[in-house]
């Protein structure tokens, strides 16, 4: 199942970046954009007006249960069908 | 000893000669290492002269060394075999590398970036070679560029990567995974090698929003212009619009003309704005029943609209409402309240 890994803040892409592992090793990465292009010519960041509507723990969540419903078919099929996992 | 004795012939002042010259010879055998001669009419094997030293003439450019052979005039039609070599440095004492001897005369050997002297030799047998002519100073090769690479080297990218966008209230999601789906890592190729990118999912992202997402090594970035992805480690990953039903899709504005309760011509009021495919046409009445149209779009507007069925029993206003207009939208078009706000429309 996926779970929460590492999170941060990247200031030069104006990303707020959120990776998610599972038990394998697989990544996704959740980037919720809290910045904006400024300037094309010199990649300056601003920060977007709509910051304090952001719930970053509600799109993790999302994400996460969405990701780990796709997960749990396959492991259901997999019970099914008497099938071991690698 | 035998053969002295026969040719002196009794003369022993002849026979004491002879002998002091063969140990002579013995002496020096023995003191240079060397065996006696063969005798002279013995067949030996054929030598054949060097021919006069070619002229040699290697440029650089592009990433390749154009070499130019001129052969000496006295060659007549005899072929000249060429064996041409290359070095780091100028007394070729390292790094010599020799090409496949040949009897051609010119040469593009493609290697870029580097800097070489070279020289040659020649042969009509490739037994017996002429000494080497060095061609004075080194030569560079110069970059190659991107425009004279053939294809399939490893300068070439593919990704199998999707990247489309999503309607998330009042903003969208651009999404970034592989073939297996959504949340499915996708593989990068470059050249003979390749690396799986994890997906990823960009959330916040506003409406009208045309970017080029492209993976850094760590994350996505969205940026607005193809130049920003062009960092040499970076994986360009595709090219994503996001557009919203209030802001960049607009739909056409059609009228129908009728006739004896048929449909007989259609009025564009309004071509509409922003359409990758064509509006869906639906024509409903109080009365009528039976006709079809359909939309043809040119440069994101409806340019022509094509009569199908008449219909009959029209009255004098039927309304024809447009939909859709986004390809692979969902019908309605993309909305901040549909499942489909964008579109991709490039792969990079």
């Amino acid at each position: 199942m996926y779970s929460l890994h590492e999170q941060y803040l990247d200031v030069a892409s104006g990303f707020h970046v959120i990776e998610l592992r599972d038990e394998r090793g697989n990544r996704h990465l959740i980037q919720l954009a809290v910045g904006h292009d400024g300037c094309p010519a010199c990649g300056a960041v601003h920060p977007k007006d709509s910051l304090g509507a952001l719930d970053p723990g509600a799109a993790i969540a999302r994400v996460n249960e969405a990701l780990n419903t796709s997960h749990q078919q396959m492991l259901d099929y997999a019970d099914k069908h008497g099938l071991i996992v690698r | 000893m035998a053969q002295i004795n026969s040719a002196a012939r009794g003369n022993s002042d002849l026979r004491e000669t002879l002998t002091g010259i063969h140990l002579a010879l013995q002496s020096l055998y023995a003191q240079t290492g060397t065996t006696p001669l063969s005798k002279v009419d013995t067949t030996t094997a054929a030598f054949t002269a060097p021919p006069a030293p070619s002229k040699l003439a290697v440029n650089g450019a592009n990433g390749n060394f154009s070499v130019s052979i001129t052969t000496p005039q006295s060659a007549g039609n005899a072929p000249i075999y060429q064996e041409i070599s290359s070095s780091p440095v100028a007394n070729f004492v390292s790094g010599v590398v020799t090409y496949p001897v040949s009897t051609g005369t010119n040469y593009v050997l493609p290697n870029p970036g580097v800097t070489l002297y070279w020289r040659l030799r020649s042969s009509y047998n490739q037994q017996n070679w002429s000494s080497y002519l060095a061609q004075p100073g080194a030569v560079s090769s110069g970059l190659m560029s991107s425009a004279a690479t053939g294809s399939n080297l490893s300068l070439n990218q593919s990704n199998y990567a999707t990247v489309d966008s999503v309607a998330d209230g009042s903003s969208a999601t651009v999404r970034v995974y592989g073939s297996g789906g959504v949340g499915t890592a996708w593989t990068s190729v470059l050249g003979g090698s390749s690396r799986v990118i994890p997906s990823g999912t960009m959330m916040n992202v506003a409406y009208a929003a045309n970017g080029f997402v492209v993976w850094d090594g760590q994350k996505y970035q969205l940026k607005p212009q193809l130049a920003q992805t062009f960092p040499d480690a970076w994986v360009p990953v595709g090219k994503v619009s996001v557009i919203a039903n209030g802001s960049g899709l607009v739909l056409p504005v059609i009228r129908a003309v009728v006739t004896g309760g048929a449909i007989v011509a259609y009025q564009i009021v309004s071509p509409g704005n922003g359409l990758t495919s064509a509006p869906l046409l639906s024509i409903t009445d109080s009365s009528g029943t039976g006709a079809t149209a359909t939309a043809v779009v040119s440069a994101g507007a409806v340019t022509q609209i094509d009569p199908g069925n008449a219909g009959s029993g029209y009255s004098s206003s039927p309304t024809v409402t447009a939909s859709g207009g986004v390809s692979g939208g969902a019908a309605g078009g993309g909305g901040a309240t549909g499942n489909n706000g964008g579109r991709l429309y490039a792969d990079v």
